[in-house]
């Protein structure tokens, strides 16, 4: 299926009929950055997704990662995706002491949701495993004002940077999607000068969120919205250009290719209000990680996550496009769990997968769930 | 960076400008500042004229104050700023104006959007605001130089009607550069006439849908003037093809302070090859400069780093 046969199946659905379909944004997308063969999205593993489950990662009550269990949860999920015995084999498949990673972490419903800090660390001490330098490995994000507060430096080594686009290098003007969504006068959302000038590899760090736009957030929203500047214009009214947004920023070059891993922070999660965590009620503890290199496959599992959790405490879908559970008032969203701020638009994953992003279709896909 | 080595930065800056310009002999400035007694503090210290009365009082036009105004709860067509620039009354042709009642921190706005324009005006500032907008007039007069010819690509048959008025106004908030035109010149890439066929007078009911039209006809490519990274600033170009100085007016100052001293507040576009020679951004960082310059095939490019009310660009053409 192509983008145009999507978007006309998507046209054909009877929960669509109240809506405008939209036709595909004239994206022009402007970099000198060409693919790196064999590498990125959807990378060495392509319709691969490992699930490590533990109902021990993570204290429900306290918020308390368990280290040890983190640690052995990665360590099982790296070696069951790529086949090793020893983990260390796993992360030089990857990486080695020439790289300069970047982790894209999401900090944007800190400190109730989060890629929460531990992981994080046992990512970075494994990472230096396999001879990375500890001043080659920058965990960031796009704004300045969230990466701080999950206090990431206090948990990796000295040397290890925590930076945002307004704190290191800021944007690259050579790279950037151009279009124009709804006559805004701001056109272009450039990519961070970290991933262009400065990273070979990145590796990321989604958690599991619900998002009142995009239906949820996780590895391709998280790369394309957190690498990229002037994004929140896609979804300034009732009916969003995420579906397509996402995608055709997640395959920027060489934002994709040096995409190079995807591990999902599934330990606590938002299933109703994100992406950010203001209200307790709505996060939840899936008490998972997911690794693999194809984010389409990763975030096809992740609807699954955050929808049934919806239905759990009997809500709307993250499908759902009536427009009788649609508010213009934040408020509501954020009181009720069956209002809507946007017509979500959790196609957005299958419509990435027509980019060649990843494989949507879970008969396709190779899953393999562990609990330690 | 305190207050007082801002100040210094400021000075330093006016002091360079001042003494490499090449002024013509007698110059004394292209906008007069007239300021009411609240600021005679101002004249005293030359940076002003008191505001004159009677007849000559009469000249000047009463302009509303400039600023910008944020309505988030409100429903609206755009999620854009409301801006209130008198940028379009300007345009149309008031060349003494009065800003009678400036509230409080409006006035720095004021005196740059006068001297963006090429305007004399008479300032009554809040008497909280004298300490600033004298700072103000410091800068504009240390960066003062003969006026340049107005660049536009885009003429207005004006009607006078206020319907024209609103059209303007916000051809003016989207930086579709424009100048009043008697008849069609096919110098211009488009002329609006209400009535036609291409504008017909209905169109202009929607003001806002009017103005998304002519950037339609016009094309984001033969834009004058593009600026990425706000919806708050206001830009005019004078010059031509070998010289050109670019004004850029923030009517929401410095919204955020978060934001101060980044580099990379504004990425500018300006149809043509030019070299960006010097930037004067008010209330900057000492060291703020135009960074990553890049000439494309039809335009130049620079970022533009964070800036408090006005920055002024001036650009050498690049044959």
């Amino acid at each position: 299926m192509d983008r145009r046969e999507f978007l006309a199946a998507m046209a054909a659905m009877p929960a669509l009929n109240a809506l405008q379909v939209r036709p595909i944004p004239h994206y022009r997308i402007v970099t000198k950055y060409k693919p790196e063969p064999g590498s990125g999205l959807p990378g060495r593993y392509p319709g691969r997704v490992v699930t490590v489950h533990s109902p021990r990662c993570i204290d429900e009550v306290t918020a308390k990662v368990d280290v040890p269990t983190v640690k052995e949860m990665i360590a099982q999920g790296m070696t069951t995706l790529t086949g090793d015995k020893d983990t260390r084999d796993s992360w030089a498949r990857f990486f080695n002491a020439d790289d300069f990673v970047g982790i894209k972490v999401n900090a944007s419903g800190a400190p109730g949701a989060m890629s929460m800090p531990e992981v994080v660390a046992e990512i970075t001490r494994n990472l230096m495993v396999v001879g990375v330098k500890p001043t080659k490995i920058v965990i960031h994000e796009r704004g300045s004002g969230q990466i701080l507060l999950p206090r990431y430096d206090q948990f990796v080594p000295a040397g290890v940077r925590v930076e945002s686009a307004s704190t290191w290098l800021g944007y690259d003007p050579d790279v950037y999607a151009e279009v124009d969504f709804f006559g805004e006068e701001d056109t272009r959302s450039y990519l961070i000068r970290m991933v262009t000038e400065q990273f070979t590899k990145i590796i990321n760090v989604p958690n599991m969120k619900d998002h009142g736009a995009s239906g949820v957030t996780g590895c391709l929203k998280n790369i394309a919205y957190g690498e990229f500047n002037n994004v929140s214009r896609s979804h300034y009214h009732a009916q969003t250009e995420t579906l397509t947004f996402i995608g055709t920023l997640a395959a920027v070059e060489p934002l994709r290719s040096r995409t190079v891993l995807n591990i999902m922070d599934g330990l606590r999660g938002v299933w109703h209000a994100g992406p950010f965590s203001r209200d307790k009620k709505y996060r939840f503890y899936p008490k998972q990680l997911k690794f693999g290199t194809d984010p389409v496959a990763i975030d096809r599992f992740l609807i699954d996550i955050i929808d049934n959790k919806r239905k759990q405490n009997g809500v709307i879908s993250v499908w759902n496009r009536d427009m009788k559970y649609f508010s213009t008032n934040p408020e509501d969203w954020e009181r009720d769990p069956n209002m809507n701020r946007s017509i979500r638009e959790p196609g957005h994953i299958e419509y990435a997968s027509t980019l060649g992003l990843g494989v949507y279709d879970t008969s396709k896909i190779k899953h393999t769930e562990i609990t330690v | 960076m305190t207050l007082r080595r801002r100040r210094a930065a400021l000075f330093l800056a006016g002091a360079a400008a001042l003494t490499c310009g090449a002024l013509p002999a007698g110059w004394q400035g292209r906008t007069r500042f007239y300021v009411t007694s609240v600021a005679s503090s101002l004249v005293s210290e030359g940076l002003a004229t008191p505001a004159p009365s009677g007849a000559e009082a009469a000249a000047f036009q009463r302009v509303p104050a400039p600023g910008v105004q944020f309505k988030p709860n409100v429903a609206r067509a755009t999620n854009v700023a409301w801006i209130d620039s008198n940028g379009w009354r300007f345009q149309r042709g008031i060349r003494k104006a009065n800003y009678a009642k400036l509230p409080a921190g409006a006035a720095p706005l004021a005196a740059a959007e006068a001297f963006a324009f090429d305007v004399d005006a008479i300032l009554n500032p809040d008497p909280g605001d004298v300490k600033d907008l004298g700072q103000i007039l410091r800068f504009l007069n240390a960066n003062d130089q003969p006026s340049l010819p107005l660049m536009a690509n885009i003429g207005i048959i004006d009607d006078g009607s206020p319907r024209m008025a609103e059209l303007l106004n916000l051809l003016t908030r989207r930086n579709l550069l424009y100048r009043i035109v008697s008849t069609r010149d096919p110098a211009l890439d488009l002329t609006i006439q209400l009535g036609t066929k291409e504008f017909p007078s209905e169109a202009a009911a929607n003001p806002y849908e009017f103005a998304a039209m002519v950037r339609a006809k016009l094309g984001d490519d033969k834009r004058l003037v593009r600026l990425y990274g706000t919806d708050t600033v206001i830009a005019r170009l004078t010059g031509d093809r070998t010289r050109a100085r670019l004004y850029l007016l923030s009517y929401a100052g410095r919204r955020r302070q978060q934001q101060r001293g980044n580099p990379q507040a504004i990425r500018v576009r300006v149809l043509g090859n030019y070299q960006p020679a010097k930037l004067a951004a008010y209330d900057a960082e000492p060291d703020a400069a135009m960074t990553d310059i890049r000439n494309t095939s039809t335009a130049t490019e620079f970022w533009v780093p964070d800036f408090n009310v006005v920055a002024i660009i001036d650009l050498n053409g690049v044959k």
